[in-house]
């Protein structure tokens, strides 16, 4: 599967990662005061992200889960009780 | 794949060259695109070198940061892969990734995402959740200010 960079960016915003301009696009994500983890996208030119791989990675999301999240179909809350399920909250 | 890390220290004025032989490259290993190489103010270098001839992935080290503010305590290993036509420097240690046209450039890309990371890290250290309240810890074992 491929990411668009609006995608991402749309993504990003309805999880709720606060984002940062740093050369590239860094994506903070916190809950309850906390900050929980960190992705980046590059601001290359091109549709299509590359690093899919990395960015899933350290966005804790297997392949099925980002697929359901750009769908739509994963909510702030989904994501959260996913981080709990692996001990990152 | 071989790996070889040197540290060499520049000599001070007046200092006696230092007698022993000079490291021996291992056979097949060349100093490549992915060589990393940095002179720090003190004069001291740290150097890595992978075999040429080792396909992707590859692991590498390197010792120093994009920060004048930031010593690494020790090298730093890395994986270096190729995705198409960019190179991806990723260090499991602390989930970051670097990118870029070269592997020069992806392993400075990481070293700036690491740097970047450092400090983030230290201004919210109170409110970190648990996986990054672990990343923190191991960062400072890792990384010294001067």
């Amino acid at each position: 599967m491929t990411i668009k960079a609006r995608e991402f960016d749309q993504l990003m915003d309805k999880l709720g990662f606060e984002t940062r301009d740093s050369g590239d696009l860094l994506a903070w994500f916190e809950h309850d005061g906390k900050k929980v983890l960190w992705t980046k996208r590059s601001k290359l030119r091109g549709d299509d992200l590359p690093f899919q791989h990395q960015i899933r990675q350290q966005m804790k999301l297997n392949e099925d889960q980002l697929r359901e999240a750009l769908r739509c179909r994963f909510s702030r809350d989904d994501y959260v009780t996913l981080l709990q399920e692996k001990g990152l909250l | 794949m071989t790996t070889l890390q040197i540290e060499a220290r520049k000599l001070r004025p007046g200092e006696a060259t230092p007698t022993q032989e000079p490291a021996k490259w291992p056979e097949g290993a060349l100093p490549n695109p992915i060589q990393e190489a940095t002179a720090t103010e003190e004069g001291e270098v740290k150097a890595s070198w992978v075999s040429a001839e080792a396909g992707f992935p590859q692991t590498l080290a390197f010792g120093s940061l994009l920060d004048d503010r930031l010593r690494l305590l020790k090298p730093l290993e890395v994986q270096l892969e190729q995705e198409g036509e960019w190179y991806i420097a990723r260090c499991g240690e602390v989930d970051a990734f670097g990118y870029g046209e070269d592997s020069f450039q992806a392993v400075d890309d990481l070293r700036q995402s690491f740097a970047e990371l450092y400090w983030t890290l230290k201004a919210s250290q109170e409110q970190l959740a648990k996986g990054l309240s672990s990343v923190w810890k191991h960062l400072r074992e890792l990384v010294e200010e001067q």
